[in-house]
């Protein structure tokens, strides 16, 4: 068994290994890069790590997100510290940023919010009753989408440590992934991907790029210009690049892989990176619920098998009929996997309700069915939830938000077909008679309750909308030329 | 020998087990004996079907164990014809030693990455089942690889997951 | 769900205040699908990096200028976008035509010539009023944003401004209409085209208290500049009521003046011929200022709405008159 070490111990070793080597690379607000060494990073997180071990034992801390190098460090401080850690968006509205807070409240004693320099300040929360104090078992917490649009913490218990053999899991370093390599992180810190790679990269001896905001360009040139050797993207990222950024094959001849997971990539984009990277630098990860499973694919077995998200990584799968018996290969039903049980198992159950069988398998409800050689297709299956660029939103949300405007009598939210995002939202309101509002109004409504990417991008003012007798939408009488049946 | 009560009384007494029956069966024109269970926490058929053999013996005569959601009852015992039938479908696996060298040299190089007994390694356990974890995947295939002397690919080895469908692929 | 909402921070729709930002808000209209105000959140009402760079794209394709690739981050609302093109003012938005809205296209084109002042950020009420769907451009007079003489005439405005209707629409028929000066201007238009054989299908006279909020602050601004206020004062007065940005200099009222002193000659100095057409005049109920207009008028009263403004009225005229 390879010995576990801390993550502080951890930094402080690849500290005096190489003192002088990059560890971060970041862009402050002109775009100006800065630079931090390994022995620069070890210091920082030392002075952070030690005004956070000072705090109380039942304490959290929260992190303002943005790609930056302080919000970087800060969050390795507090994983040094073995303290737990949230990362936040920073541009979560207000309503929401309390709920979350107040969550984090229920569960942790004292919630501190890490400052600029460095120093934690008690977040004021109101008193209430509390979940029994939990102590510092959790090495950090993300925020989930949730179906129902009530913003839910996800909790990786911890404390966390280094362990050669599982850093980074094994499924990804099937995908090209080596130790000190130089690597882009794209996606924002506040979600799970890009949290726990950087995670990862950081104990892993990586040098990392923090790319601070999304623009395709910017992507391609610090690809180019740091010979970024991995890095993780969203089709939504894949899209914007192809069409927006139009690289050529040679601004990406340092990458050995490029991985993709979160969202369905549609062919077209799919085939648009195979003929950039060749399909052997591209890999596609399916299967996000930790402790169920995951399949691999690369870009050459989509290209023999177009549509598949591959064979399971250390994981069985078994599709089953609606029955529970067992379907042969060829036939669809329910995605059914089971995986090995890493030690020190994440208590990781998302948003997703999950199904198990006594023999260990279980399934987040997908359907899809396996070839003879093992290689999973997934159905699409008709949804609720809209899925705007790999963000699930709930309609429900969306509606609530706008009935709560005085001037909105009644309100649906749809899927609308988009070019580089799959879809965005499009909503159909009925408006007071005497109204005078205007969409900006509504869309600004919306911005205050509700986080960007479910901000509706097409307002349509209508007379009614159809409702049953019991009052549920009819969606089915919706006129929906130009509209994603859901 | 060992009696049903008392498998039964062994398996109830381990902590992820609500209820235990075991019962003997025709299987193959044979009597095997198998325990059903209903279990508080995921384990392994293998695994409790191991835990017995510690408990009392190699001579238990235990074959297999068969985790479902209820036992099966009719008439107020252990309804033996759907046990019968589930070990028929292949969902409850029974312990089989090892049937020649192929297989004997794989059930030792799981046995020591595992660290399981040889005894604890039927040729037709599965691996997850049997407690195998990702670690213990990567160790294994590495160790087929070097005695076998030839690769052994991840996605054939989590699809075979049994020392005798490995076998047949080795072969 | 029932979260603690804070309290509405919803300062109003705020108006372009000069040509960088109407044309500013316009490309946002583009790409956001909805118009918006010079105070709004560019993310914040829904807009994404993809939205983003296409404003960026936008202004390297009408100005060749790059921006930084954060410059909608750092800069989300139009009134700190728009700084950051304000020299275009003077260098290429200092045209007669400026496009105040889009629309998409389902409805023709309505040209509203300037007040008195020479500011057409006004007619952005207007635009607002009548809806994202329909096309609206401000005539806007020479020397507001450069050194240039204003024009001093109605008919030498008129040509001018009807070489720039023509390239925007070379066909018609024309949807004309104007406030103050550029009634006048609006009806020596009509005549224009009336007698190269083109159809005007709306002349609209629209009384300027009616569009404009701070119409008696502007007026009282130039008429205390004629005696002696000094123009710092007043542009002060201006930044405060939302008509200039805030880092317009005193020149501009300066120029303003000039503007303002050759339109009121300009009116005084009219012998308009008759038009031969309708005029559609837009005033409030009750009284109403008498002004002969060289043309059968028919008169529409304005009511108040309930957002207290005459807007709402005026727009429901105007649409069922452009049809």
């Amino acid at each position: 068994m390879t010995p576990m070490l801390t993550v502080a111990h951890r930094i402080s070793h690849i500290a005096r290994d190489e003192p002088a080597g990059t560890a971060l690379i970041g862009f402050d607000s002109e775009l100006a890069e800065q630079t931090l060494s390994w022995q620069e990073l070890a210091g920082h997180v030392e002075e952070t790590a030690g005004a956070l071990r000072a705090l109380p034992g039942s304490s959290c801390v929260v992190v303002e997100a943005g790609n930056t190098l302080p919000a970087a460090t800060g969050i390795i401080a507090a994983l040094a510290a073995e303290v737990p850690v949230f990362p936040l968006n920073p541009a979560t509205p207000p309503a929401e940023r309390t709920t979350l807070l107040r969550l984090l409240g229920l569960r942790f004693g004292q919630v501190h919010l890490l400052q600029p320099d460095g120093g934690p300040r008690r977040v004021d929360l109101p008193p209430g009753p509390r979940t029994p104090p939990d102590d510092r078992t959790a090495a950090y917490l993300l925020a989930t989408g949730g179906s129902t649009g009530v913003p839910k913490i996800a909790v990786r218990p911890g404390p966390l440590r280094y362990d050669a053999a599982r850093t980074p899991s094994l499924p990804i370093r099937q995908t090209g992934w080596r130790s000190g390599q130089r690597q882009l992180i794209v996606g924002p810190l506040f979600h799970a991907a890009p949290f726990t790679t950087l995670v990862d990269s950081v104990l892993d001896r990586n040098i990392v790029v923090l790319q601070s905001f999304f623009s395709p360009q910017w992507t391609v040139e610090l690809v180019a210009r740091h010979a970024i050797e991995w890095m993780q993207l969203t089709p939504t990222h894949m899209r914007e690049i192809l069409l927006l950024a139009r690289p050529e094959p040679a601004s990406f001849a340092s990458l050995r892989a490029v991985l993709h997971t979160a969202a369905r990539c549609d062919p077209e984009t799919k085939r648009g990176w195979i003929d950039l990277l060749g399909p052997q630098r591209l890999y596609e990860l399916y299967g996000a619920t930790e402790g169920i499973g995951l399949t691999l694919a690369r870009g050459d077995e989509w290209l023999a098998r177009p549509g598949t998200v591959g064979r399971g990584f250390l994981t069985q799968i078994r599709i089953m009929d609606s029955a529970g018996r067992r379907v042969a290969p060829g036939t669809a039903g329910t995605v059914f996997m089971r995986t090995a049980q890493p030690h020190g198992r994440s208590a990781y159950v998302g948003d997703q309700v999950v199904r198990t069988t006594p023999d260990g398998f279980a399934t987040v409800g997908d359907h899809g069915w396996l070839d003879e050689k093992g290689y999973l297709f997934l159905n699409n299956r008709t949804h609720d939830l809209i899925n705007v660029g790999g963000e699930k939103v709930d309609p429900n949300e969306v509606e609530a938000a706008l009935l709560d405007h005085p001037d909105v009598l009644d309100v649906v939210a749809l899927g609308v077909p988009h070019d580089t995002l799959g879809s965005v939202i499009g909503v159909r309101v009925v408006l007071r008679p005497s109204s005078t509002v205007h969409r900006v109004d509504l869309a600004a409504h919306c911005g205050r309750r509700l986080a960007g990417y479910k901000i509706p991008k097409q307002f349509t003012f209508v007379e009614e909308i159809p409702r049953s007798a019991s009052g549920k939408i009819q969606r089915w009488r919706l006129d929906t030329t130009g509209i994603e049946q859901n | 020998m060992v009696t049903l009560a008392e498998i039964s009384r062994v398996l109830l007494a381990h902590p992820g087990v609500r209820r235990a029956e075991a019962a003997t069966l025709r299987h193959d024109g044979k009597d095997v004996t198998i325990a059903a269970v209903e279990l508080t926490d995921y384990l392994g058929g293998p695994v409790l079907r191991d835990y017995v053999r510690q408990q009392l013996g190699e001579d238990s005569g235990l074959a297999g164990v068969l985790t479902v959601e209820s036992i099966p009852m009719n008439d107020g015992s252990v309804d033996v014809a759907q046990l019968a039938s589930a070990v028929d479908d292949g969902r409850c696996t029974l312990f089989e030693s090892p049937k020649d060298d192929v297989e004997r040299r794989l059930v030792t190089i799981w046995s020591e990455q595992m660290r399981l007994d040889v005894e604890s390694v039927g040729a037709n356990d599965d691996f997850l089942e049997l407690g195998g974890d990702s670690l213990s995947a990567l160790g294994v295939i590495a160790a087929i690889e070097t005695e076998f002397d030839r690769p052994l690919d991840v996605f054939e080895f989590m699809s075979a997951s049994s020392v005798r469908r490995v076998a047949d692929i080795l072969r | 769900m029932n979260l603690a909402v804070e309290p509405s921070t919803d300062t109003g729709y705020a108006r372009p205040r000069d040509p960088a930002e109407i044309w500013v808000a316009q490309r946002w209209q583009d790409v956001l699908g909805f118009g918006v105000g010079i105070t709004e959140n560019f993310f914040g009402v829904g807009g994404n990096s993809l939205d983003a760079a296409r404003v960026i794209n936008f202004v390297l394709d009408e100005f060749d200028r790059e921006l930084p690739l954060n410059a909608v981050t750092e800069n989300p609302t139009v009134a700190s976008l728009a700084a950051l093109v304000r020299e275009e003012n003077a260098r290429t938005l200092s045209g007669p035509l400026v496009e105040i809205q889009g629309g998409d296209g389902t409805h023709p084109p309505l040209f509203m010539v300037h007040p008195a002042s020479g500011q057409i950020g006004s007619y952005c009420h207007l635009a607002r009023a009548l809806g994202d769907e329909h096309t609206l451009f401000g005539l806007q007079p020479v020397g507001l944003y450069t050194d240039a003489a204003p024009l001093t005439t109605i008919e030498a405005m008129a040509r001018v401004y009807l070489d720039a209707i023509r390239s925007a629409d070379p066909v018609g028929p024309y949807f004309l209409g104007g406030c103050s000066t550029g009634a006048a201007i609006a009806v020596e238009l009509a005549g224009l085209l009336t007698g190269a054989g083109a159809e005007v299908r709306l002349l609209a006279a629209i009384d300027q208290g009616l569009v404009e909020p701070a119409g008696d602050l502007i007026d009282s601004s130039f008429h205390q500049l004629v005696q002696g206020r000094a123009p710092a004062q007043v542009l002060d007065d201006w930044k405060k009521h939302g008509l200039v940005p805030h880092d317009e200099n005193p020149d501009f009222v300066a120029r303003s003046l000039r503007v303002w002193q050759a339109n009121q000659d300009a009116v005084r100095d009219w012998r308009p011929a008759p038009y031969p057409g309708q005029l559609d005049f837009f005033h409030a109920p009750g009284g109403r200022r008498p002004v002969e207009w060289p043309a059968a008028e028919r008169a529409h009263e304005c009511a108040e709405a309930q957002d207290g403004t005459h807007l709402v009225a005026i727009a429901d005229g105007l649409r069922r008159l452009i049809g």
